[in-house]
């Protein structure tokens, strides 16, 4: 009996030692093997600045917001969180959702009864907060425009009405790194244009 | 009996660990000793440094070789660089490369650039000619030009030229939101990005060697081109005409499109798999972001990854594909993403820790860049898988995107 658990012992360690991850290997592929030069550069339009630039705007202040957060991360619409043309109302959201929570349907309800009396164009922009990536954020703001103007759709208020844009997480009105912060960021703007 | 069995249940724990994270196994012993030598003259002391470390991380970097003081060297397995940095006439690099014993001269060569800002480039250009010299495996990555769309405002973002290490920078466009830069062609002299002003989103092409930008597609919601066929003639774009991202393949000569997905969700990021004929993008068609594939004239759509639960990042070259993965739950605050590679039917890690996004292979598919961000800070990752070398560089700007 010793010698068969010394055995399976000895052949344990030889399976895990076999086991060790080592440096990964990637095959080569053919492709895009073309010679490339480093290119001529242009030294025109000329340089502005290199030194690069953190994002510090916005003052508007967080106070007792997350206390009146709904859990999805939605803003109550009090009206004392904007960032839309007078009249109008920002729509806020979820993190990482599109959907509209109930909490916004106050503002939709106010946005078309404000538009209903208005004869210009309205450009809904879609905007995320800073934790997205690349495509998929911009796409998620799109998505977030796109699904306010359904809702002021249907409504009542025609499509030829609006234009949609997504400014992804491109365009913050807070930059502090906290939660309320973020939550503001995640809104559609209604611009009278 | 029973210390056995402890030692069997140690290990279990430990390979179930290793099976997580990425082993990097550094075998410094297979690389050969370089010592480095800066016998320039009047050059600025922050040059002199800069340029030092620029030798010394573009020779790491290579996984062939192992920096070390000129004192411990010796003979002819190792070797002794020198080099000699002047601003003359734009700028000047000479290079020589002697044994370790320094009586032998193997290579020795000469480089002129325009202007002394962009010396970087010569130093790069110098290393991956040494490489090849030596017989080691083509390092003509580091020579690339690198383009990055940084914010500089609330709605407001450049693109900005810049080397592989972010060392040389030049502002290329300016004004407005400029997104999401891809180069044109192999070549690198021209590239595509997405411009946001007043008006509907527009892609351009920009010209490095005339500076003349030519507009190419606008349209509502959003609009990216997201990959660019090898021949340079069809571009992958994200447009959404109906408010709907969706993935086009645009004819740059007929300037007409092909709907590839349609989806009532996102599709995103469409990048083109060896034969041009299939397409990888991410999707949340299962309810979160994911990364799919499909041919160009087929309907069906099939999941490539089945771990993680926000894969919303990714890159191909050939055959082969990497993504980002978020990997942490935290609605708010920093979380863990990292970058995996798809190679051959197999998954594996190509970073451990950190927040790991942009995930970018190099022309010949040996090298991937990614971002890492941290404390409001964006850094330039570097991973050779072949080599197991890894390197960060910081960048000092919010990063947008990155094309390589």
């Amino acid at each position: 009996m010793k010698k068969i658990t010394l055995g399976f012992a000895f052949f344990t360690l030889l399976f895990f030692a076999g086991c060790t991850q080592s440096a990964p290997t990637v095959p080569s592929d053919d492709a895009a093997n073309s010679k490339v030069s480093p290119g001529n550069i242009s030294d025109s339009p000329s340089v502005t600045t290199d030194s690069g630039v953190n994002i510090k705007e916005g003052n508007a202040t967080a106070n007792d917001i997350k206390s009146r957060m709904s859990p999805s991360g939605g803003i109550p619409n009090d009206g004392t969180f904007n960032n839309s043309s007078e009249g109008l109302q920002s729509v806020y959201f979820g993190f990482g959702d599109y959907s509209i929570v109930n909490d916004m349907y106050k503002a939709i309800d106010k946005n078309a009864n404000a538009l209903k009396s208005y004869n210009g164009k309205i450009k809904i922009e879609g905007n995320c907060d800073e934790f997205g990536t690349d495509e998929f954020n911009y796409a998620l703001g799109l998505k977030r425009a796109k699904i306010v103007k359904d809702a002021l759709v249907a409504k009542g208020i025609p499509a030829s009405m609006f234009s949609i844009i997504s400014l992804g997480e491109s365009t913050p009105v807070c930059t502090d790194a906290i939660d309320e912060c973020y939550a503001k960021n995640r809104r559609v703007d209604l611009k009278k244009q | 009996m029973r210390y056995i069995y402890i030692l069997f249940f140690i290990l279990t724990i430990m390979r179930g660990e290793s099976d997580v994270s990425l082993t990097i196994k550094k075998n410094v012993g297979s690389r050969i000793g370089i010592s480095i030598e800066n016998i320039s003259s009047g050059l600025m002391p922050a040059i002199s440094q800069k340029s030092f470390i620029l030798f010394k991380d573009d020779l790491t970097l290579s996984g062939n070789f192992e920096t070390v003081e000129s004192k411990n060297i010796s003979g002819s397995d190792n070797y002794l660089l020198k080099y000699d940095l002047s601003g003359a006439n734009g700028a000047n690099l000479n290079v020589s490369l002697f044994n370790g014993d320094g009586n032998s001269l193997l290579f020795q060569k000469n480089y002129n650039i325009s202007s002394f800002d962009k010396y970087p480039f010569l130093i790069h250009k110098s290393i991956s000619d040494i490489n090849k010299f030596l017989g080691y495996d083509s390092m003509e990555w580091i020579n690339r030009l690198v383009l990055m769309s940084r914010y500089t405002g609330s709605g407001k973002s450049e693109i900005v030229l810049t080397d592989y290490t972010f060392t040389y920078r030049k502002v290329i466009v300016t004004d407005g939101l400029n997104l999401f830069p891809k180069w044109a062609n192999k070549s690198q002299t021209s590239f595509y990005y997405t411009s946001i002003n007043s008006g509907l989103p527009a892609i351009h092409e920009y010209s490095l060697n005339s500076g003349i930008k030519n507009h190419i597609v606008s349209g509502e919601g959003m609009l990216v081109c997201s990959d660019v066929s090898s021949d340079g003639n069809r571009l992958l774009l994200t447009m959404s005409p109906d408010g709907q991202p969706d993935i086009y393949e645009f004819d740059k000569t007929t300037k007409n499109s092909i709907k590839l997905t349609d989806f009532s969700g996102i599709d995103v990021s469409g990048q083109y798999l060896s034969n041009e004929k299939e397409i990888v993008f991410v999707s949340n068609r299962l309810g979160y972001p994911n990364i799919f594939k499909k041919y160009t004239d087929s309907p069906t759509v099939s999941q490539m990854v089945f771990k993680g639960r926000e894969n919303n990042s990714c890159d191909t070259k050939g055959s082969k594909v990497i993504y980002s993965s978020r990997e942490s739950k935290n609605i708010f605050g920093s979380n863990t993403f990292n970058i995996y590679m798809i190679s051959n039917g197999s998954t594996f890690p190509i970073t451990s820790s950190g927040e790991n996004q942009f995930p970018r292979f190099s022309d010949d598919g040996s090298v991937v860049m990614y971002i890492r961000q941290s404390n409001g800070n964006s850094y330039a990752g570097f991973v050779n898988p072949r080599t197991n070398q890894n390197k960060l560089f910081e960048i000092n700007s919010r990063v947008q995107s990155i094309d390589w």
